[in-house]
């Protein structure tokens, strides 16, 4: 059955492709002692308290990064959606400007602007901090964007916003207990994309908050000056990561979405 | 006094005007049913009652408010739309209960309203499902029964019926016009069916370009159709022109016809003449009377339509099939003839200016 044999093929392939990185930098990370494998990277790794506050900070930002995201952007497309659909076309170009613009040219651009009278945020912790987060939005509005915008464009927007309105729900009602949960599973994906996307951006949280603040940053620094301890710390944030994921999804979970009604 | 009042009421989107000049008086409990093709201004008329576009010019007056700027929230309306917009993450019970919840009442008044809802619609037992688990026939009962939940003042419906099959259809209609009479709920209905809303309503409008037609009673609207639009638009209708002899008769090729009104334009004028296909009996029984050739027999089961052909005209008659006279054939050469009172003399319209003669 040549199907058959096929479909096994690339299942192979695509198995290797994806796992074989992944166990040479596990099989790697269990080698810091000579000639046994043991988990004295992972002990190293954890005995260092910047591991956890790097990480839990870093987490934090992505989680701060996500609802800001849709906080900020689902009630201006759903906006732009019902009246402004002219509009639709500058909101894509926008969209497309952090992929244009490097995030070096970002952050230089932040730091001589924000660094100096009227607006000197760089002068205190929370300015960075909140830079920072600016910046990650910036990074995260293209994904955020084609999710929302795919989710508003699935389900008959107008309609249920209008029968919505005609039940008596205010636009805050609207918002949170029609729009929200029918695109719910479209905006998860945008979610995981920017959950990641800070968890492993270098460049912004490199210049803005330096060293060993956020998670990229310190696992750049000690593969600079460590062998094993990288990897094994590699390996730990790809498990967190997707424990990250996941725990998100379940919190997401519920019924199949099903558009209704014809359209 | 009037309970929902349109008051010259206009709507205009940049230059082009969808609704002219609309002004409605209606009665508390009444069934209207806007009527018109598409592009007349019936949806924005509804969707102006509705609150979803703001009058131009004009006044909305609801139960003596003025509602023409009040927002859709805040006017405890009904509306139940074409594609019958449930909200997909909500079962039956949520999706009736929604506007209820909205208004802060208390869960064990909800409860017990839903289930009466259900009850009414005859989906007792449907209330953990989702949308997406029913038809569309109890789909869009579900709508009904979530726009009536709150008691709403007024009940609007944008072509309830149109994403339906014909057979859903008729049963719903019918539904429809029978929970309308048990509550007794002012209900504006918006429909380019003309058996729709015949069917359904105590007044109809009919609209074209933004303009109201003729508004008036069913058979009304159907048996005295002011204008060539409103009479070609409702129902089957043979246009002819014909020639003013005297302010009693008209002339058709060589037939001279007698009307029973009299008719208005001036004699040795050409005005156009209007028969309904049901009121031409085959033979000579009335002395209005014409020949032709017949071209075409369909069959329509209750009722068999001849088409006639009549000087340089199509002329159609329908017969009951009533098993007992036989049915023409083809080719055949046969008298018709229609009584003094079924003769329509209309006047041109106004609005479309457009008389749709049907021409051979």
């Amino acid at each position: 059955m040549p199907r058959r044999f096929f479909a096994w093929l690339w299942s192979i392939l695509g198995f290797i492709y994806f796992f074989v990185p992944i166990y040479a930098t596990l099989e790697f990370s269990l080698k810091a002692q000579k000639g046994v494998y043991s988990l004295l990277a992972y002990e190293r790794v954890f005995a260092d308290s910047r591991f956890g506050t790097s990480f839990v900070f870093s987490a934090q930002m992505a989680v701060l990064t996500i609802v800001l995201c849709i906080v900020l952007l689902l009630p201006t497309l759903t906006i732009t959606h019902l009246f402004f659909k002219r509009f639709r076309i500058v909101l894509e170009l926008l969209a497309l400007v952090p992929f244009v613009v490097p995030s070096i040219i970002l952050v230089f651009g932040f730091i001589r602007f924000y660094s100096r009278p009227p607006l000197s945020l760089t002068n205190t912790t929370l300015g960075t901090y909140g830079l920072l987060l600016a910046g990650y939005m910036v990074l995260a509005m293209p994904y955020m964007y084609r999710a929302i915008d795919a989710g508003l464009r699935a389900i008959d927007t107008r309609t249920l916003v209008e029968a919505a309105q005609s039940l008596g729900a205010s636009w805050m009602t609207t918002m949170l207990r029609v729009i929200f949960p029918n695109i719910r599973v479209a905006i998860l994906n945008g979610t995981f994309i920017t959950f990641a996307i800070v968890m492993g951006e270098l460049t912004l949280a490199q210049f803005l908050v330096g060293g060993t603040v956020a998670f990229a940053p310190y696992l750049a620094l000690l593969g600079r000056a460590r062998a094993y301890e990288p990897a094994a710390l590699t390996v730990i944030s790809l498990l967190l990561t997707w424990l990250t994921i996941g725990t998100m999804q379940w919190l997401g979970r519920g019924q199949r979405i099903n558009i209704s009604g014809a359209r | 006094m009037s309970f929902l009042m349109l008051d010259h009421v206009q709507k205009t989107f940049g230059s082009t005007v969808a609704v002219a000049d609309m002004s409605l008086q209606v009665a508390q409990g009444e069934f209207i049913s806007l009527l018109g093709p598409s592009g007349c201004g019936k949806t924005t008329t509804l969707r102006m009652i509705a609150g979803f576009e703001s009058p131009s010019t004009g006044r909305i007056v609801l139960n003596g408010v003025d509602i023409s700027h009040t927002p859709t929230n805040k006017r405890n309306i009904g509306m139940v739309f074409q594609s019958y917009a449930l909200f997909p993450n909500m079962t039956v019970a949520d999706n009736i209960g929604f506007g209820l919840h909205v208004s802060g009442t208390d869960r064990h008044t909800i409860t017990s309203r839903v289930a009466e809802m259900l009850h009414l619609i005859d989906l007792a037992g449907y209330g953990q499902r989702y949308p997406h688990q029913l038809s569309g026939g109890q789909q869009q009962r579900v709508a009904l029964a979530r726009a009536l939940a709150r008691q709403p003042q007024i009940l609007l419906l944008d072509e309830p019926l149109s994403a339906l099959d014909a057979k859903i259809r008729d049963s719903l209609r019918q539904e429809i016009r029978t929970i309308q009479r048990q509550l007794g709920i002012t209900t504006i209905y918006v429909t380019h069916d003309q058996q729709e809303a015949m069917a359904l309503s105590d007044r109809i409008v009919v609209m074209s370009h933004g303009h109201v037609a003729q508004i008036g009673a069913p058979h009304d609207i159907y048996n005295t159709p002011q204008s060539t639009f409103v009479a070609s638009f409702v129902g089957t209708l043979n246009q002819l022109p014909a020639t003013v002899v005297t302010t009693q008769q008209i002339q058709f090729a060589e037939w001279q016809w007698q009307s029973a009104h009299p008719i208005t334009a001036p004699v040795g004028t050409t005005v156009t003449c209007a028969i309904r296909p049901e009121l031409l009996r085959l033979g000579d029984t009335y002395h209005n009377r014409c020949q032709g050739e017949v071209r075409d027999v369909i069959f329509h089961g209750a009722t068999i339509r001849i088409e006639l052909a009549v000087a340089t005209y199509t002329l159609i008659v329908d017969m009951f099939n009533d098993r007992t006279t036989p049915v023409p054939a083809r080719g055949n050469h046969l008298t018709v003839s229609f009584p003094d009172n079924a003769l329509l003399v209309l006047n041109q319209d106004v609005v479309t200016g457009s008389a749709t003669t049907i021409q051979r």
